[in-house]
């Protein structure tokens, strides 16, 4: 199935700002289940812009605005085609994505709460089981949770958006023994991007698990990066010089066509 | 030995003082610079010790290098079973922001502080390797300068190695690594940092530019050192002083202001040496540590010439049941950054905790390693007039620069004051000696 993707962000800068760094993950991942079929990205202003891979395989640009500027605007849009299932082959080493991270490290009302579950099925069917008992004891508050906030504290609130539910998803698929990573993307109807988790299975492919939603994936789900938490794979991330207050909007647009 | 240096001590401090040679410590909050206190009865290392260190350090740290090379690239010694995976990837050293990426002639460890301590047997034993941004280099260099002023007579009667080349080997390294690229600098984080006098020292006696965070930007995939008029120069080589993850917010800790904006794509794409690489904390991490010994066989196919603390691992059956039964003669280290236990010694602990350690051991095996206690050779110092022993360790300098590694015929002596303590840290009021390396 094809879909239609838009990802636009503006900011806006009261004063000038210069030396304004930046780098960005907004380019959708090319794997077995999800092929690029047309892609435009711009920035504005543009100012020199590289490109590349991180450490992890997902695809970066980044670049340097030196001059001053008022606003920073970049849109990444196109169509993506993807497969029926949500099944990426690795044949490569996925030992990074079995420790615990700063992030998603257990507290002890995990353990306690973990250890109140049996352990059986496969590495897949144990993670829907973990997000099924998450889904029911965490409540989806919007801006309740900050984008430090790790997984135990969002655990021990009980609330969180889709980045702590994958945190806690992760931690505990982590403590089980099971091989789990982050996902950051974007879904229709969410108007931002979204977060998930996937599970490396027996089969030796990764299979999404969305505990927002408490579903397995199977299609919908455009993958942007992944990493060991969100840490790793900001969608995100610049710095500039300048003493001004900035205001940032995101539209996320995602259709089926 | 000269009674005339011994007798000397107060006029170096002096000097070190006027020289400013200091290293700042934050306490509560407050920055605060203290003296490094000097003892004038050096250290000294027969030339035949020397020898023997001299081959161990290269070969340990040439094995060193091999493994971060290796681990950032096809994972053979994990693959072949030498270092079980979980030590590599739950290290907090390991960056796979770093995988795939090779630097420049391959090096990544160009400048290893290695801490050893002597034995009451006078066997060497390592201690620590130091693989990020060993400091320290710049107390003996100077120190040395110092002594030979106040007592010139001394070098002349004794034969001691001459110590004064490591600007020499450090800028020697750093050409090696500019490839013609570009200028040196030396990065520090600020006047602020508790090692900024040695910063700026480096600096004057290598030649390299002495940088500060925003000095540098990168474009274009390359590194550029502005100027006080914005003119821009190219830079070939960084050694710097600020840690991995302050060195680019763009992919380390976004709130650093140390650091230089994409530098880590320049040093990707091969433009800029980044002096240490970025990801040796994978390699000096605690538990990495005991694997060592066997890296040198598997790497260079040699005999371990240096001989790690004996350490055992409770991640194996035969360790584990050892430590079970000796915890009370061991002293046993948490690995795990976020724990907390630190360093322990089993002797010093009531029945009750000895109890409580054993099951946090059972518990999470890999959290933990266990070493024998090492019985410290002691060296005198001066307390007053009053010559005493105090336990003391010493810091090797190693420099890898792809073609050579070098070890500087010095170190850093460092001592503890108080006569019951093991803990030879500067900012705990330790002071520090010249070490002589004897010739013949």
């Amino acid at each position: 199935m094809k879909y239609l993707y838009s990802y636009q962000s503006i900011t806006r800068f009261a004063k000038p700002v210069i030396w304004h760094t930046y780098l960005l993950r907004i380019d959708p991942q090319e794997n077995s289940c999800q092929r690029l079929v047309q892609q435009s990205v711009f920035l504005e202003p543009g100012g020199r812009e590289g490109t590349g891979t991180d450490g992890l395989g997902n695809k970066i640009r980044y670049g340097t605005v030196m001059e001053p500027h008022t606003g920073f605007t970049y849109v990444s849009s196109g169509i993506v085609e993807l497969a029926d299932e949500y099944c990426i082959p690795d044949e490569g080493s996925v030992a990074p994505y079995k420790a615990p991270t700063t992030l998603t490290q257990m507290s002890e009302d995990m353990h306690k709460w973990l250890s109140r579950m049996k352990q059986k099925g496969s590495a897949l069917e144990q993670a829907l089981t973990l997000s099924h008992r998450l889904y029911r004891r965490m409540k989806y508050v919007p801006l309740s949770t900050q984008n430090a906030t790790s997984a135990a504290q969002a655990f021990g609130q009980k609330k969180g958006v889709c980045q702590d539910y994958a945190h806690i998803l992760l931690a505990l698929c982590r403590a089980r023994g099971l091989t789990a990573r982050y996902v950051c993307g974007l879904i229709e109807g969410e108007g931002s991007t979204h977060a998930w988790v996937e599970v490396y299975g027996e089969d030796r492919c990764w299979h999404g698990v969305d505990p927002t939603h408490d579903t397995l994936i199977t299609t919908g789900y455009i993958k942007l990066a992944h990493g060991r938490d969100v840490n790793d794979c900001p969608v995100n991330r610049g710095l500039y010089r300048g003493y001004t207050q900035e205001e940032n909007l995101v539209r996320v647009i995602v259709t089926e066509i | 030995m000269s009674s005339k240096l011994i007798e000397s001590r107060d006029t170096v401090n002096k000097w070190m003082e006027r020289f400013g040679v200091r290293f700042g410590v934050y306490k509560n909050g407050v920055f605060n610079e203290q003296l490094f206190p000097f003892d004038s009865i050096p250290r000294v290392i027969s030339k035949k010790d020397w020898d023997e260190l001299e081959k161990g350090l290269i070969q340990r740290v040439d094995a060193l290098n091999a493994f971060l090379y290796d681990i950032y690239h096809e994972k053979n010694i994990i693959k072949d079973g030498v270092v079980p995976e979980e030590f590599v990837y739950s290290s907090k050293g390991y960056m796979p922001e770093c995988e795939g990426i090779t630097p420049t002639l391959n090096v990544y460890s160009h400048i290893s502080g290695i801490d050893l301590v002597e034995g009451k047997d006078g066997r060497w034993f390592i201690l620590e390797d130091n693989l990020r941004i060993p400091s320290g280099a710049s107390y003996p260099m100077i120190a040395r300068n110092i002594c030979r002023k106040v007592a010139p007579e001394t070098f002349v009667e004794n034969h001691i190695a001459d110590n004064r080349n490591y600007s020499e080997i450090l800028a020697e390294m750093m050409d090696e690594m500019n490839q013609g690229r570009g200028i040196n600098v030396i990065l520090t984080p600020g006047r602020y940092n508790s090692a900024f006098f040695e910063h700026s020292y480096l600096a004057e006696k290598t030649g390299a530019t002495l940088a500060f965070p925003g000095d540098l930007v990168v474009e274009d995939d390359v590194c550029y050192f502005m100027g006080m008029y914005n003119e821009k120069q190219r830079v070939g080589a960084i050694y710097r002083r600020v840690s991995d993850e302050y060195m680019d917010p763009m992919v380390f800790e976004p709130s650093s202001l140390l650091g230089v904006p994409n530098l880590f794509q320049a040093y990707k794409k091969g433009n800029v040496a980044v002096i240490n690489s970025w990801g040796n904390g994978v390699a000096d991490d605690k538990g990495i540590y005991y694997f060592v010994p066997k890296m040198v066989k598997y790497y260079l196919n040699e005999e371990p010439i240096l001989h790690n603390a004996p350490t055992y691992l409770p991640y194996y059956q035969e360790d584990y049941d050892y430590i079970l039964t000796n915890i009370q003669k061991l002293v046993i280290k948490d690995v795990s950054e976020a724990g907390g236990y630190g360093v322990v010694f089993g002797r010093d602990l009531t029945p009750e905790k000895l109890e409580e350690l054993k099951n946090l051991i059972i518990k999470e095996p890999r959290r933990w390693i266990a070493q024998e206690v090492i019985d410290f050779k002691d060296l005198e110092i001066l307390e007053g007039e009053e010559r005493v022993e105090r336990k003391a360790d010493l810091r090797v300098y190693v420099v890898s620069s792809g073609k050579k590694t070098v070890v500087w015929k010095s170190g850093l002596t460092r001592f503890s004051r108080n006569p019951n303590s093991f803990v030879v840290n500067s900012s705990q009021g330790g002071g520090f000696k010249d070490t002589w390396i004897m010739e013949e």
